[in-house]
């Protein structure tokens, strides 16, 4: 829960939710000054019937020679004393028994949840209509009626907030001080669990107005208070001689209504700033032509990175989730990239496919996938007003998703996705062709092709896993990017896709980059290990070498970590601190804060890429002294 | 039925022409008609089609606001015994039942009979009736048990509703009226026949060709079940029909509008019921004339009637309404307004301004009729500006009229009649009257009426019931307001409407289309 | 025989709501102030048809059997007879639904197709400033009174520019068959159908909004993306096709509050359809009626519920049954 302050701040800031904020305020200080105003009494029939607006009556008169204005004021009275007045009751009793309800659990629970689903199936206007039509029309009713009709709302709102409080600290504390359940309910479960209930409680008042109105309309609202809905059901038989009866009214009612909905929007927006940006489609960004002196070589790495920079936006902060990495990959070669989570390995693996979020930006660097330029400058190459990157995705360049994560559309079988992404790739194959496409990797793969109609959670995760491989080949690509592939998986099935993974890889001379925060895993399946922290490779080898001779006191770490050479990383025990996240601009190495090892040089100075032996660089001072001084031997 | 369906179409498509011999008539009404045989209860969508199917023995029409309180439909004329206790009705000629068979005194004894027999609600009008005897074909002698003028007036309102005579041929056998064939397949004499019924679209009459009065100008007569004004309104609009009948009258401010149009004809019918107000006179504190009379004067007649009424009702300032031209006692009238007297009556009476500035509640109620509503809304505020704190409280209908008959009620809004027999004064004044909810209770009030009914001579009647609205108007029991007008209208060059002048004497009945003539006809 | 197995489940389900709905409406009845038999009967009732009524929900026996009575009335289909009309009050209802239904049904795909369109493809650019328009475009749709937007509209197009018919489904003496009625309906429907589905379109752009932006951000989205996809192709096959689902079942838990707006609209263009029936109810006082829509309106409710669920199960090889 916010403090109120910071929310307020929060919502002035957001111009909608100010201007709402302030006609609420608005509506309700003509509400309560109403009398205070000057008007002419709101029943008083002293003037000419039917005056359009203008002059001494801005809104104009009524039937009876009453001032509309005055009448639209004191009916904000009228609409706010229902809104409120329906609003906390039902909170009240909403926030009582879902207190209860969330609390103290069991058969409470059970009855009480029951209840709140049954309301919510219950057409509420019918049955508040029902109750005002049998025991006739005050506002008293009227209000008791709708938060009778609106109580569960609230109820099962606090059930849920009281169910995921319960087990914080200081309400176990509370507790076991020996606080009484009620105290501690009162005292601390309501004060921390009603934001969401306020924020319902807006949209709550809004749907009150409007269902008095409704009543109102039907004739069944109060016959002695001035309400909206009331002067519009009066003005209706007056519509073709004098409309603005019924207009102002009207108009009133949606300001004040859109007005306390869009706060209550504000409100949530406030209280879960994630929820607005989520989601939505690539945004464009700037491209690049490609370089003008770009001629194919016969043989040139397959993917070249050079000084590749990618950076976040959240917030005000900007974070360099990778932070100049340049690395080279010959055609079949097989790149581990290891590091601990946020370490921007991830993001390293999707900025080569340009499949970044929103809120990242490239801000400089170049990529050449089989020696043409895809990223240059930090800016995507486009050739006759198509991005290179897209004639290569797939068809070329795959990857492997972690399958466990919704890799997959969950709705459509998995035959269906791969025929798609085949002919999306292919125009020219039909149907029959893909599908036998896909029965060529199934086999490939090993899974038993009938599996091929089933829906993805149809299948175990290994094999989902093996369907997500299987996905990524079906176009024959040069380079796969696999992220995470076996994470969330069991041991036993890990080795068997990693296993099979470097098989494929070998049989179809693939070029593999594996992403995983596993050494094992790593170590197994590529030839070669790049290191991450903090969004620069700072060590890079042959698999071999790095396990030998790790040169970067990080390397070390993780080697040290591992219990044995396979088996899920833990956390890194031996290194003090927390991994790092490069938002400001770094003195030194990056590493230091954590380095067992670091001098005053290192906390001064960025350490330079320190060649050791072929293929191998480290980005450490010290580099030199431990390469020369191998790891004791792990298992 | 193909043919009377394609007929119908032809006739549909054409229809603005108006130059086709056929002339349908669609006639909207607010309720649909529960049954078609009209006798054995009250059923307002009924009386509309089954008034212009059946004939009556003595009928009134809208002809009673110009001085007819009856006339003969089925009885050419009817004489009464010096002593005022035999009627002697004389039936037309070579009257015929739609099937052809002639109609005979027997129709009408049958019919009366089995009323009385079966308690229909036509009975309570003829519950003074001792003997009824059909001496040839063409007269049936009706015997009083005492002397009644109110008798045939009664009859001839009453018979629009629920006094049809049925063709004893083909109901002899049925148990009661409300059993067998013709229940909904009548047949009368009157001037349609009944053709056939969509139940919730329409009720389809044919002109009667024999009728004893002459063929209808209209060939065909259609009723409309339109429970909604705005509808009805919009199909007036846009001349699906020529005629809208009081009961979806336009709010009265766009009268102006409406009778600026050459192809309108907006009508106002008066009636001879008012719009008043009923106090509760056992109940404090209205059971105080003071009080009674302070509100009286508290009443701006004017100011309501240009608030509520466009200015076009007429004030109601006699116990009476001016269509009884020779009942009204124009000496006395109600207190005149006059706010300062009416708060110096309330501080006399016990009920000074407290320190809200209000002296005493009242609620004030009244029936769910547009006009009442308008009344009462400018009321509370009349009644809160020499300081009762006077609040709505409406019911509907029924709860209202419950609450009434229970006398739990402070002021409402009523509907007095005074037609077409002054006796109604008996029925809303009189000791224990039916009407009477105000509680207002006056012997010498009550021995005057009952005087009043039995005297052949008018003049004679006239001085008793002029004396009786003195005591009214000393009393207080009721205050009257408006003479109750009725709004309705025709498209340009129609003539004949029940509501029209033209229609009076000739309608038969409060609903009948016998009178109506297209334009050029 | 998935489906059958999960049908019969919900139906399990629902049937105590169904009971609480009955009861709730017993309840009711006896609460209020006033004799049951002259709420059920009508004030004006006479005698015989007043004890018809006492002995139809045997009111002169105890609460508790009178309970059980009443709700084996209802289950059965009995919903008691209007007062006003003499008739079944279910065969009443009936009468009215299909124009409800027209009405209904036809502002739902309108709003609903629109709304979804709309909400689809703003939900490709959260937190832009289309978005943040549209946002507060829709919630202030929804914000409107529908029928007071009736009214503005009758004010504008019937009574001002004359263009279309204010109030009722035909016209009187109208064609009575053919193409000619259908167009005439369809004349009478463009305003009332204007009303409804402008402010139900708030609802749907939001929600199609909130729930594609969620599906966007979904792994599978990525893997479409990275596969070539264009994006038109990767919103609607995997964001809308996804989204749908939510979608849907907040369209059943919604209904309610849609078949209010229907009622008040119907009473503003005098539709003559359930809702107006229940307008017509409440100026007569014909409770029954009132009843009798409420538990109509209820079981409706519930019913598109349950129905919702199982077009879901069906929609979702997820869902296990």
């Amino acid at each position: 829960m916010l403090a109120p302050r910071r929310l307020l701040t929060l919502l002035l800031q957001n111009p909608t939710s100010a201007a709402s904020l302030f006609l609420v305020l608005f509506a309700l200080a003509i509400a309560i000054l109403a009398p205070f105003l000057g008007l002419p009494d709101p029943g008083q029939m002293a003037a000419k019937p039917y005056l359009p607006p203008g002059g001494e009556h801005w809104l104009g008169t009524d039937n009876f020679g009453r001032d509309v204005l005055s009448r639209v004021i004191w009916g904000t009275r009228v609409a706010l004393l229902v809104a409120v007045g329906s609003a906390a009751l039902s909170i009240l009793v909403g926030v009582i028994a879902g207190s209860l309800a969330g609390y103290y659990g069991g058969w409470l629970d059970s009855v009480l949840s029951r209840t709140f689903d049954v309301f919510l199936l219950i057409p509420t206007f019918f049955l508040v209509l029902l109750i005002v039509a049998l025991f006739g029309s005050s506002l008293t009713l009227v209000m008791i009626a709708i938060a009778l009709t609106a109580w569960p709302r609230s109820a099962r709102i606090m059930r849920s907030q009281v169910l995921s409080l319960k087990s914080r600290v200081y309400v176990q504390a509370a507790l076991a001080s020996g606080a009484s359940s009620s105290q501690t309910i009162v005292k601390h479960i309501v004060p921390n669990g009603i934001g969401p209930i306020i924020t319902d409680g807006t949209i709550l008042m809004g749907l009150a107005i409007l269902t008095e109105a409704g009543l109102s309309f039907l004739g069944l609202g109060d016959q002695n208070s001035v309400s909206w809905g009331r002067m519009i059901f009066e003005g209706q038989r007056q519509l073709r001689l004098a409309p603005w009866i019924s207009i102002a009214p009207g108009v009133a009612m949606l300001i004040l209504v859109a007005s306390l909905n869009l706060l209550g929007d504000g409100i949530n927006h406030a209280l879960n700033p994630q929820m607005r940006s989520r989601g939505g489609a690539p945004r464009r960004r700037p491209t690049a032509a490609p370089p003008a002196d770009e001629s194919p070589r016969p043989v040139s790495p397959i993917i070249e990175v050079d000084n590749l920079r990618l950076t976040y936006s959240v917030g005000t902060r900007r974070i360099h989730a990778v932070d100049g990495v340049s690395f080279t990959l010959p055609r079949g070669a097989s790149l581990g990239i290891v590091g601990e989570s946020g370490c921007g390995k991830s993001s390293l693996g999707s900025a080569l496919l340009q499949t970044i979020p929103n809120n990242a930006d490239f801000t400089g660097g170049t990529v050449r996938f089989d020696g043409q330029s895809i990223l240059r400058d930090g800016k995507p190459v486009s050739e006759r007003g198509r991005l290179r990157i897209q004639a290569l995705r797939w068809s070329r360049i795959s990857t492997i998703f972690q399958s466990s994560m919704n890799a997959l559309n969950p709705v459509t079988t998995i035959r269906k996705q791969m025929v798609a992404a085949y002919r999306l790739h292919r125009p020219k194959a039909g149907d029959a062709e893909a599908t036998a496409r896909v029965a060529e990797v199934f086999d490939l793969i090993g899974i038993p092709r009938h599996r091929m109609n089933a829906y993805p959670h149809q299948l175990s995760g290994g094999m989902r896993q093996r369907t997500m491989i299987a996905l990524s080949l079906i176009l024959e690509p040069d380079l796969v990017i696999a992220d995470e592939p076996t994470t969330a998986l069991d041991m036993l099935i890990q080795d068997q896709i990693l296993a099979e993974i470097d098989k494929l890889r070998r049989r179809l001379n693939l070029t593999l980059i594996l992403v995983s925060h596993d050494m094992g895993a790593v170590a197994e399946t590529c030839e070669m290990v790049a290191v991450m922290y903090a969004g620069r490779i700072v060590e890079m080898a042959p698999t071999a070498v790095i396990f030998g001779n790790p040169s970067h006191p990080y390397t070390r770490a993780l080697i040290d970590a591992l219990p044995s050479l396979r088996g899920p990383m833990k956390t890194l025990a031996t290194l003090p601190g927390e991994a790092f996240q490069p938002t400001e601009t770094i003195v030194g190495c990056r590493f230091a804060p954590r380095c067992r090892h670091a001098t005053d040089l290192c906390r001064t100075e960025a350490p330079p890429s320190v060649a050791l032996s072929s293929g191998h660089t480290a980005e450490c001072h010290y580099a030199r002294a431990f390469a020369a001084e191998p790891l004791r031997e792990h298992a | 039925m193909l043919y009377k369906k394609s007929v119908l179409a032809a006739f549909l498509l054409t229809w603005p022409l108006s130059a086709l011999a056929q002339t349908t008539l669609i006639v909207p009404q607010l309720d649909e008609a529960r049954t078609l045989s009209p006798d054995p209860a009250a059923d307002t969508g009924g009386y509309a089609p089954t008034s212009n199917i059946y004939s009556h023995l003595v009928v009134m029409d809208w002809g009673v606001v110009a001085g007819t309180p009856a006339y003969g439909d089925l009885a050419k004329t009817w004489d009464i015994s010096p002593d005022g206790k035999v009627y002697t009705f004389h039936l037309r000629p070579n009257v015929k039942w739609h099937d052809g068979k002639p109609l005979t005194s027997a129709d009408v004894k049958f019919t009366y009979d089995r009323m009385i027999e079966k308690k229909y609600p036509y009975a309570a009008f003829l519950r003074n009736v001792a003997t009824i005897e059909t001496p040839d074909d063409q007269t049936v002698v009706i015997t009083l048990k005492s002397v009644d003028m109110s008798f045939v007036p009664m009859m001839a309102q009453a018979a629009g509703w629920t006094g049809k005579i049925y063709p004893q041929h083909l109901w002899k056998d049925q148990p009661g009226f409300d059993t067998g064939p013709y229940v909904n397949a009548p047949v009368g004499s009157g001037p349609f026949k009944f053709v056939r019924w969509d139940r919730g679209s329409s009720i389809e009459l044919a002109a009667n060709p024999d009728y004893f009065l002459g063929k209808p100008s209209i060939d065909r007569l259609i009723f409309r079940p339109i429970p909604d004004t705005n509808v009805a309104r919009a199909e007036f609009d846009a001349e699906q029909y020529p005629h809208l009948p009081y009961d979806y009258a336009p709010p009265l401010a766009e009268v102006a509008a409406l009778q600026a149009d050459p192809s309108i004809q907006v009508t106002f019918t008066p009636s001879h019921y008012s719009r008043d107000i009923q106090l509760n006179t056992q109940r404090e504190p209205f059971s105080n004339l003071k009080v009674r009379e302070a509100i009286a004067a508290a009443i701006d007649r004017d100011a309501m009637s240009r608030l509520g009424f466009a200015g076009l009702w007429k004030p109601a300032i006699h116990a009476n309404v001016d269509t009884q031209k020779q009942w009204i006692n124009t000496d006395v009238r109600f207190p005149a307004f006059d706010k300062k007297r009416a708060e110096a009556l309330l501080d006399e009476a016990g009920y000074p301004r407290g320190a809200n500035g209000m002296r005493f509640a009242a609620k004030v109620t009244g029936p769910s009729y547009s006009d009442c509503k308008a009344i009462n809304e400018v009321l509370v505020q009349q009644l809160r500006d020499v300081g009762i704190d006077a609040k709505l409280e409406q019911f509907d209908q029924s709860t209202w009229f419950r609450r009434m008959q229970e006398k739990n009620f402070d002021i409402s809004c009523y509907f007095t009649r005074y037609g077409p027999d002054p006796d109604a004064y008996r029925e809303h004044f009189g000791t224990g009257g039916q009407r009477n909810f105000m509680g207002y209770s006056n012997p010498q009030f009550d021995e005057l009426g009952a005087r009043a009914v039995t005297l052949t001579n008018e003049a004679d009647r006239a001085k008793l019931y002029k004396e009786m609205q003195v005591m009214l108007i000393r009393d207080l029991p009721y205050i009257n307001l408006f003479n109750e007008q009725k709004t309705s209208l025709a498209r340009a060059k129609w003539t004949g409407f029940p509501l029209q002048e033209s229609g009076y004497d000739k309608s038969v009945t409060w609903f009948g289309y016998f009178a109506v003539k297209p334009p050029g006809k | 025989m998935r489906l059958r197995r999960y049908f019969i489940h919900r139906l399990l389900q629902v049937l105590p709501v169904a009971l609480i709905i009955i009861v709730i409406n017993f309840l009711l009845i006896h609460l209020a102030p006033g004799d049951v038999s002259i709420l059920l009967a009508g004030e004006d009732a006479d005698p015989a048809y007043m004890a018809a009524v006492r002995e139809r929900y045997g009111l002169d026996k105890s609460f508790f059997d009178q309970l059980i009575a009443y709700l084996g009335q209802i289950l059965q289909g009995d919903l008691g007879i209007s007062y006003r009309t003499r008739e079944p009050v279910f065969d009443v209802l009936m009468e009215r639904v299909p124009a409800t239904l027209l009405l209904a049904g036809t502002s739902l795909v309108i709003a609903a197709v629109l709304g979804t369109w709309i909400g689809t493809a703003i939900a490709r650019r959260p937190g832009s400033l289309a978005d943040t328009v549209v946002a507060t475009f829709s919630i202030s749709l929804f914000s409107i009174p529908v029928f007071w937007l009736g009214l503005m509209l009758i004010l504008f197009f019937a009574v001002q520019l004359r263009w279309l018919p204010s109030s009722g489904m035909i016209s009187i003496g109208g064609p009575r068959d053919g193409f000619a009625r259908i167009m005439d309906i369809v004349w009478h429907m463009i305003l009332p159908v204007a009303a409804l589905s402008t402010v139900w379109l708030g609802q749907y752009i939001r929600l199609a909004r909130t729930s594609v932006a969620e599906v966007l951000s979904e792994s599978y989205v990525t893997t479409a993306r990275s596969i070539g996809f264009s994006e038109p192709y990767v919103l609607f096959h995997h964001g809308l096709r996804n989204a749908l689902l939510p979608i849907v079942t907040v369209l059943g838990l919604e209904l309610g509050l849609l078949l209010t707006g229907a009622v008040l609209t119907e009473t503003v263009f005098s539709w003559p359809g359930l809702g107006r029936l229940i307008y017509e109810a409440i100026l007569a006082r014909d409770t029954p009626i009132i009843m009798g829509a409420f538990i109509v309106m209820s079981f409706t409710v519930m019913l598109a519920s349950l129905a919702t669920d199982i077009a879901y199960a069906a929609l979702d090889p997820r869902v296990s049954l």
